[in-house]
């Protein structure tokens, strides 16, 4: 066997053979057909490789197995799902998590991608809503670097904030808030019936029978959404607001409940030890819920140790620019990355 | 791909119409992949009734919780990769995939499969003993490879590890398979001038 081991990697590596190999026919047929009489130990590769594909296609007794399989299948499909059963929820919550962890990747960034338990859909370009099915709070990264961690079963609306003036974010339910500071961008956060006006600070915001705005760190201003211009109060950290719906009042206070101010355990770290930068930036579509267009077969092999840690969305893009020598830009909330690919 | 029936474009539409709740979409993408799955577990697990039961697991749980489910870039990619996830939680499986030991002859499977395949012809039934004997992780890539005929990005995305990694796995498993065939299969001239 006289292959090289270049040759053998660079053949196992080719696309075009694999698919030649298995149906040798159609428009490539006489290029390989010539390709292996060049040397006789070609030949010897080739039939390897359609007795690989052969012998592994031969399945003996697949055909019943399908049946059996589609059968069992079949008498499970309707049963409801049985509540307080361990192992239904283990596996389901496995087939879950498959969607956030391994799957970011088949994740498609134009749907709904799940995240153990938090549950992010896209409406239309740029609307973002995340729900917490889980038992744990989630955190919801913004482009800006905001980070939201929402408790369970509470939800956000969201712009992916690429572009416009406004950073504005809808909450039903609990959330703690820590928001990048950008002066010429206010951030607001409309909850029930009061909106929350903040320029960079940590918060945490409680819709229940109340609505409670908590602050930890810098400043906020809350007011009720509906009068414009009406009474506004400033909170400075450790001050807080109990909004009370029926009394339809207003009532700034120490924070009581200290709980309120702990900020959640959040971990924003992408850390990438000589990954492929397209699963890089596939991690980042994900994760931000934006749709990042770029070559794929031009970036597979460029490979990157990079750690990613609290910056913004564009901070990021713009150290992975850096690395590969690309650049990027934002068209109609598409982030498009150009790079010359690597060898 | 020969070994599948249906094409990707067929596959994103019966995956669309499965997610919204149709069952005949659901029963052609179980019939479309079933063989390849199978094929693909017994590389991982290499038991018959494990392979079953991790396949009729994850479509009970597709089935299940195809509300929750995203729109997929390629549907036989995410199959595999969940039927991969399933068999790597059960304990005794993940160990053997992980010894990246040669695989030891099991006699009662032996038996079963000289019965099972006594059709087969010669040649493939040798070149399978010899991908049998491949550790785990050798027998994987190379299903993933030559018989999914996944590209090398593809395979290093099912098995979560980085594009140079899954081709030096290829490359050893290649390596490895030439050997053990050239030793016990001197007999196959054509294979090796």
């Amino acid at each position: 066997m006289s292959y090289s081991q270049e040759e053998l990697e660079a053949l196992l590596q080719n696309d075009d053979f694999i698919r030649w190999v298995q149906l040798p026919e159609g428009e490539e047929h006489a290029y390989w057909q010539s390709w292996v009489q060049q040397q006789p130990d070609r030949q010897a590769m080739v039939e390897l490789v359609r007795s690989i594909y052969a012998a592994e296609q031969a399945h003996p007794g697949s055909h019943d197995l399908a049946n059996e399989v589609w059968q069992a299948v079949q008498s499970q499909m309707d049963t409801p799902v049985r509540r307080f059963s361990w192992r239904r929820y283990a596996a389901a919550a496995a087939v879950l998590a498959l969607l956030a962890a391994g799957g970011l990747w088949y994740a498609f960034s134009g749907g709904a991608a799940v995240q153990r338990g938090l549950i992010l859909s896209k409406k239309g370009a740029a609307q973002i809503t995340a729900r917490n099915n889980g038992t744990a709070p989630k955190t919801v990264y913004l482009t800006d670097g905001t980070r939201i961690t929402l408790s369970k079963n509470s939800s956000l609306e969201y712009s992916n904030l690429l572009e416009g003036e406004k950073r504005e974010v809808y909450l039903s339910g609990e959330a703690f808030f820590e928001v990048a500071g950008d002066a010429q961008r206010p951030f607001l956060v409309y909850s029930g019936d009061i909106v929350t006006k903040v320029l960079g600070t940590s918060f945490r915001v409680k819709e229940d029978d109340k609505i409670t705005v908590a602050v930890k760190t810098g400043k906020v201003a809350v007011s009720r959404q509906k009068e414009s211009g009406a009474e506004e109060l400033i909170l400075l950290p450790n001050e807080q607001v109990v909004f009370n719906r029926q009394a339809n009042t207003l009532n700034k206070t120490a924070v009581a409940d200290a709980s309120l101010l702990q900020s959640p355990v959040t971990s924003a770290t992408l850390s990438f030890d000589e990954a492929p930068v397209t699963q890089v930036l596939d991690s980042l579509a994900a994760m931000y819920t934006v749709n990042i267009q770029y070559n794929r077969a031009q970036l597979a092999k460029c490979m990157v140790t990079v750690s990613l840690e609290q910056e913004s969305l564009q901070d990021k893009l713009e150290i992975l620019c850096k690395v590969l020598g690309a650049t990027y830009e934002t068209q109609e909330h598409v982030i498009y990355v150009r790079a010359q690919g690597c060898n | 791909m020969p070994q599948n029936d249906m094409t990707p474009s067929a596959d994103q539409s019966a995956w669309e119409d499965f997610r919204k709740g149709n069952r005949q979409a659901f029963e052609r993408l179980y019939r479309g992949h079933i063989h390849g799955l199978f094929a693909y577990g017994m590389r991982i697990s290499s038991e018959q009734h494990v392979v079953k039961d991790a396949i009729q697991d994850l479509f009970v749980e597709l089935w299940k919780g195809r509300a929750a489910l995203s729109p997929v870039r390629s549907v036989k990619g995410y199959l595999l990769k969940a039927l991969r996830y399933k068999l790597l939680r059960n304990n005794k499986v993940r160990t053997r995939y992980f010894s990246d030991l040669p695989e030891l002859p099991d006699l009662q499977n032996i038996e079963a499969n000289i019965l099972a395949r006594e059709e087969e012809s010669g040649r493939h039934q040798k070149v399978r003993r010899a991908i049998d004997r491949l550790p785990a992780r050798q027998q994987e890539v190379i299903n993933l490879r030559f018989f999914h005929a996944c590209s090398t990005e593809e395979v290093a995305e099912i098995m979560s590890v980085n594009y140079q990694s899954a081709i030096n796995l290829l490359h050893r498993a290649i390596v490895q398979l030439r050997h053990y065939l050239n030793a016990v299969l001197f007999s196959l001239s054509f294979l090796f001038f």
